[in-house]
């Protein structure tokens, strides 16, 4: 019987499961996050990491070095954009997919320059979510 | 007990909650101009002070808001990327009253994104 996958404890820089590809979900709504956990976790995912602000997105990234990155734009605290293009300028190599209901011009337009992978609107088809996932990932290892 | 209908579902939701119970999405209004997460019953923008329903914006001392006007998006639209984003953001010209939805949806944010779906 296979195991589901766990988050791993903080502090740890250690895979769940080396077998899978992994993510981390940054959202401020605990509900979405859960949401989009098990929609990774259905698409073969290992979820590493969590969180409801993108303030500390750079080192949890560092940290944990996920494959995937699902990050949410309105938040308490950093922007969602913002974050992105952070992480993005310093981990060139980092695939984010922004999980927004946001549709501004700016906010889109910004994500789009700063390298974002995808951009899933919420609220989300879990199905198409997934096959998102994992064009996502397939993009990241064919570039 | 004061509710506030989905904007997709159109399910009423208990005012304090953020996001919708029939469909999860995200009840907060937010605001076209500055993306700020408003209260589900704000008639006007917590974080740039602009208009979040027709109604307010008619009893505003502000100018018509950008949504309002779809020659103001593409306006604002014009120059900002080589995308089309005069179609991408091509404005509802539905005014019901509620918070009103720019056309953009998932089909679009896919071919900016380049995403296959």
């Amino acid at each position: 019987m296979t195991q589901a996958p766990t988050l791993s404890p903080p502090g740890s820089d250690r895979r769940t499961d080396d077998r899978l590809p992994t993510a981390c979900v940054i959202d401020d709504s605990a509900i979405m996050r859960a949401q989009i956990k098990r929609v990774l976790l259905g698409a073969g995912f290992s979820v590493v990491a969590e969180s409801a602000t993108a303030d500390d997105l750079l080192a949890t990234y560092e940290r944990h070095r996920p494959d995937l990155v699902t990050l949410d734009i309105v938040m308490p605290g950093r922007d969602g954009a913002a974050a992105a293009a952070e992480l993005l300028s310093h981990h060139p190599e980092a695939t984010i997919v922004m999980c927004s209901s946001v549709t501004t011009r700016d906010k889109i337009v910004a994500c789009q320059k700063a390298g974002v992978s995808h951009y899933l609107l919420k609220p989300f088809d879990p199905a198409r979510a997934a096959t998102m996932f994992r064009c996502a990932l397939e993009k990241r290892t064919t570039r | 007990m004061t509710t506030v209908p989905c904007g997709a579902c159109r399910r009423a939701n208990l005012i304090e909650r953020r996001y919708c119970g029939g469909c999860g999405g995200n009840l907060a209004p937010i605001c076209r101009g500055c993306g700020f997460a408003n209260q589900g019953d704000d008639r006007f923008c917590g974080g740039c002070g602009d208009p979040l329903t027709v109604e307010a914006s008619t009893r505003s001392a502000h100018p018509a808001p950008a949504w309002s006007s779809t020659a103001a998006v593409v306006e604002q639209s014009a120059g900002a990327s080589d995308l089309d984003l005069n179609e991408l953001f091509r404005a509802s010209s539905e005014t019901t009253g509620e918070l009103p939805r720019i056309g953009i949806n998932q089909a679009d944010l896919d071919r900016m994104f380049g995403a296959s779906s």
